[in-house]
């Protein structure tokens, strides 16, 4: 395939349109555009059809847009401005949205939050002493209720829960 | 396709976000929460039945402190490692009226918790002594433990919610040296 390489004609494409924008090209943009406007056909035209396209729109009546419609206009300018600005550093709004109220969200619980709780070492000698007291209360009944459970069991008068018992059947019956 | 078909999770970070709020802005879990439990019994109606000068010995652990407990002391947490409260109460009666009305409030916990859903394990009557003893088990597991001893000059009431292991609680009496609720010191 021949012609000029397909940077050439971007970078020709980006110099048409800010000659079009009424930007002034220099010297040496200029005569790098007019060089590959001379080789380039596809790039002539686009260059003929956009002129003439300006030269149209330029011929059109002007219109007054309401002030509402201007307002609106300007408001969504604004904020498209504030995505791009945000999609240039790769951000999603929606995230960086999410984001911040999540950081807020987890600022508040933790400033909000009780400190974790920390028994001290008398504390939990104490806790210790009174869990040892019920889980020996619990024992002793447990022993005392073994025993009057065999005498209940073998006058058949015993419910479903007595199988969770850890009763020793043979200790008990030698005993 | 369009763009929301092509990106069906954008909306997410947004939705984790409001999830997040809500959790914030809903009430925190109250401490030890015991009374939450399905295996917990509340104690007190017997101390606001006789006064709390009737009180020798009272208990209750639960939440964090029960859980640093079982975290430091390897023991305890072989035995207790699933229960999640632990409430005890000692009375003693000042007199035959204090004593009617505790015994009556015992037969009616016992009868509430029986209409509850709880088993009566067993229900000793020594010349001394009655003891009940009520479990509340879900499928193969026991949720909660009550044992209530009336005696002449002193009832007891204690109990153990969370997971519980009776085998192991009744094997301690014999292979561990725990001190009898007496031991504790009431202050």
């Amino acid at each position: 395939m021949s012609g000029p390489e397909p940077r050439s004609c971007l970078d020709a494409m980006g110099s048409v349109h800010r000659r079009l924008d009424g930007d002034p090209l220099d010297d040496a943009e200029g005569r790098r555009l007019e060089q590959h406007l001379a080789g380039c056909s596809r790039c002539r035209e686009a260059d003929a059809e956009l002129r003439s396209l300006q030269t149209t729109l330029r011929a059109l009546p002007l219109g007054r847009l309401p002030d509402a419609a201007v307002e609106r206009l300007l408001r969504h300018a604004a904020r498209d401005e504030r995505r791009r600005v945000l999609r240039r550093w790769g951000v999603d709004w929606r995230l960086a949205a999410a984001a911040v109220v999540t950081t807020a969200v987890i600022g508040i619980w933790y400033v909000a939050s009780p400190p974790a709780f920390r028994p001290s070492e008398a504390e939990l000698a104490r806790a210790a002493a009174e869990t040892r007291a019920v889980l020996g209360l619990t024992a002793q009944a447990l022993r005392r209720a073994e025993r009057t459970a065999t005498r209940e069991v073998l006058a058949g008068d015993v419910a479903g829960a007595l199988r969770k018992l850890p009763i020793d059947w043979r200790r008990i019956r030698d005993e | 396709m369009n763009e929301r078909a092509r990106f069906p999770l954008r909306r997410a970070p947004v939705s984790v976000a409001l999830l997040l709020i809500l959790a914030a802005v809903s009430p925190p879990a109250v401490a030890g929460g015991a009374e939450k439990l399905a295996g917990f019994v509340d104690g007190r109606a017997l101390i606001e039945a006789v006064g709390d000068d009737a009180v020798t010995v009272e208990i209750s652990l639960s939440g964090p402190l029960l859980t640093a407990l079982t975290k430091v002391d390897p023991e305890l947490h072989a035995l207790a490692g699933g229960l999640e409260s632990i409430h005890a109460v000692v009375l003693e009666p000042a007199g035959s009226l204090d004593r009617k009305r505790l015994h009556a409030l015992v037969a009616e916990i016992d009868a509430k918790l029986i209409g509850q859903g709880w088993e009566r394990l067993a229900h000793v009557r020594e010349p001394d002594a009655e003891v009940k003893l009520l479990v509340l088990s879900a499928g193969e597991a026991i949720r909660g433990l009550v044992v209530m001893v009336l005696e002449e000059d002193e009832v007891v009431f204690a109990n153990l919610a969370g997971t519980l292991d009776l085998a192991k609680i009744a094997a301690i009496g014999e292979g561990l040296d725990l001190p009898g609720l007496d031991r504790i010191d009431p202050d």
